[in-house]
């Protein structure tokens, strides 16, 4: 299983120096009334590494408070490297990522954004894939479906919308896989069911892009309905609702420092706060990227990236999203 | 281990390489719906032999699995002694099959030696009401253990005399189909690489071989396959095609269906 966070956005003020590109804003174009895509092209003319389609890039945009952090999935061809799309939705309310990039990024404007990483790839041994979005969570699509498109291979696409006119990428999707498409517009009465994955043949995957509420009624139907995990994947736009969260204390055994959590916080948060070296990406428990090794203390696991048998067997924990079930944990860092 | 005491109540069938009976549990309890035991014990013997539990419908009532392969010539006498008789199991867990609540459909590939040692599980599924379809490789198309299939089955028992025909078998199963394949190493490997081509992962395939276990290991020299021909796992092997000693990595191909061995002495480079 997979997720990005689609809105996950920091002020934090970080050492963007290294490890990324610098691209102009090349084209804006409304995709919907709510949501318009960004062209991005190399700021040094030079090409763009390519990407897998479901990748994503993580834009950094400096703002009066500092540094907006947020990943987008890239939209385009992913054997395109002239240039990169993004897409936006505006979001009421916002923790300002999706609002400045709608009314303060303008055509011409220079921005620094990272290599393009994928944590929701298509399988490679799938012989049909299924992908189902809804709203914004069409967007790692448009790219999946080119790359599979070309390559000849099997896949459907299922979309939700309001209705057509909130169907971003509407016509694109028309004249590209209209054959593979079908669309569900609940203006019309038309409601996307779980029953669509229902039946398939045997090598079937499926992949979710959407709110919580909709990627947790299409797991646990797949699930349901004899999908094994392995054939499950996908990704969220939010870190998903995972509780109270009571403060903890953790002892870093490399750096020799002892921290507080509190309960507003995140471990990820509060090691950044305190200048430790901690690894990560996706804030929202689904990439693995900030895995640490835990030496003591029992950990209350609230990723999607570890299988239950890993949450059991593995001292391990995931940084951005999951705390400690007692009051203190002792970290390998 | 967990020691329960049982008494027999009928014979059910009579194989070759085994025997199926009606018991019934009088002391103790299973606490799966297949349990594994290794020995018997009644009437002051004490038989070293596989034997599997199947829970039945009836409450306290199993049907018993006897593997005589070990027994062939006392398998008479054994059995003889055994019928109405109460007797004493050690069972342990049973880890070589176990379904989630959602399969839909199970497919059991099995050859004729591990037709014996596939009752249990048939038994279990038909119990659990799973759609079970079973295919059985083999070139006979007669025999009690064949006959006790199809009273079990019906028309589910589907006999095949190769591995021609699995892979438009495969392709046509729907989410939901889980496979068993049992029987020689060999036919493992051969019927999972099908059943990959087909779209099945490892999350769908349980397996249980028959005999011991040879790794292939693939040299990295020549490219050609070595089997290592000990019973337990080794570190290193000399490549019998061009002489390199190997150290044999845990790096495993699922294309060679073997284990990469990477050249250890530098002068064979």
């Amino acid at each position: 299983m997979n997720l990005k966070g689609e809105e996950n956005m920091t002020t934090d003020t970080i050492d963007v120096a290294t490890d990324t590109i610098d691209v102009i804003v090349d084209e804006i174009k409304y995709e919907s009334p709510y949501i318009k895509s960004f062209k991005l092209v190399p700021a040094d003319g030079l090409t763009l590494l390519r990407s897998g389609g479901g990748s994503h890039i993580k834009t950094y945009v400096q703002h009066n408070q500092g540094t907006l952090e947020n990943h987008y999935s890239l939209t385009n061809d992913p054997d395109e490297d002239n240039y990169y799309r993004i897409a936006v939705r505006r979001c009421d309310p916002s923790k300002g990522g999706s609002i400045y990039w709608h009314d303060s990024i303008t055509k011409g404007d220079k921005i620094k954004i990272s290599y393009p990483k994928n944590h929701f790839p298509l399988s490679f041994s799938a012989k049909h894939h299924v992908f189902i979005a809804a709203g914004i969570g069409i967007t790692p699509f448009l790219s999946m479906a080119a790359d599979l498109k070309k390559k000849g291979k099997s896949f459907e696409l299922h979309y939700a919308a309001r209705s057509k006119d909130m169907c971003a990428f509407h016509s694109f999707i028309n004249s590209n896989y209209s054959k593979e498409t079908t669309f569900y517009f609940s203006s019309e009465g038309n409601r996307m069911s779980t029953e669509l994955m229902k039946n398939k043949p045997i090598g079937t995957h499926v992949y979710f892009c959407g709110p919580e509420s909709m990627v947790k009624e299409y797991s646990e139907s797949a699930e349901l309905y004899g999908y094994p995990t392995g054939k499950i994947n996908f990704e969220f736009f939010t870190p998903p609702e995972t509780g109270p969260k009571e403060p903890f204390q953790v002892t870093l055994n490399k750096s020799n420092k002892v921290i507080q959590v509190s309960e507003e916080e995140t471990l990820l948060d509060s090691l950044l706060r305190h200048d430790i070296d901690a690894p990560y990406s996706c804030k929202i428990g689904g990439c693995g990227s900030c895995l640490v090794d835990v030496l003591e203390g029992e950990v209350d696991h609230r990723d999607l990236f570890l299988t239950d048998k890993e949450k059991e067997e593995r001292n391990v924990i995931c940084t951005c999203i999951s705390r400690a079930k007692d009051a203190s944990l002792v970290l390998d860092l | 281990m967990n020691t329960i005491k049982c008494r027999h109540v009928k014979d059910i069938a009579l194989f070759k390489h085994g025997y199926v009976a009606e018991i019934e549990l009088i002391e103790g309890s299973i606490p799966q719906q297949i349990g594994l035991a290794d020995h018997i014990q009644y009437n002051n013997n004490n038989l070293q032999l596989p034997l599997h539990l199947v829970e039945t419908k009836k409450e306290g009532i199993y049907y018993l699995f006897l593997d005589t392969s070990n027994y062939r010539e006392q398998k008479n006498s054994i059995i003889e002694q055994f019928q109405y008789t109460s007797f004493t199991l050690g069972i342990s867990e049973y880890s070589s099959f176990s379904i989630q609540s959602n399969y839909k459909k199970m497919l059991l590939i099995i050859d004729s030696s591990a037709l014996f040692e596939s009752l249990p599980i048939i038994d279990f599924l038909a119990l659990n009401q799973i759609n079970t379809d079973v295919y059985l490789i083999t070139e006979r198309n007669q025999g009690k253990d064949i006959d006790y299939l199809q009273h079990k089955l019906g028309n589910n028992i589907i006999l095949v005399p190769s591995f021609d025909g699995l892979q438009s078998i495969f392709d046509g199963q729907a989410i939901g189909t889980y496979l068993f394949i049992s029987g020689s190493w060999l036919m493992i490997n051969t019927v999972t690489k099908i059943a990959y081509n087909a779209g099945f992962t490892d999350d769908e395939i349980q397996y249980k071989g028959v005999g011991p276990k040879k790794e292939k290991i693939m040299c990295v020299k020549c490219y050609s396959l070595n089997e290592n021909q000990m019973d337990d796992e080794v570190d290193e092997i000399t490549c019998k095609h061009c002489n390199a000693v190997l150290e044999v990595s845990n790096h495993y191909s699922k294309r060679h269906v073997a284990y990469l061995g990477y050249i250890k002495d530098k002068e064979y480079v």
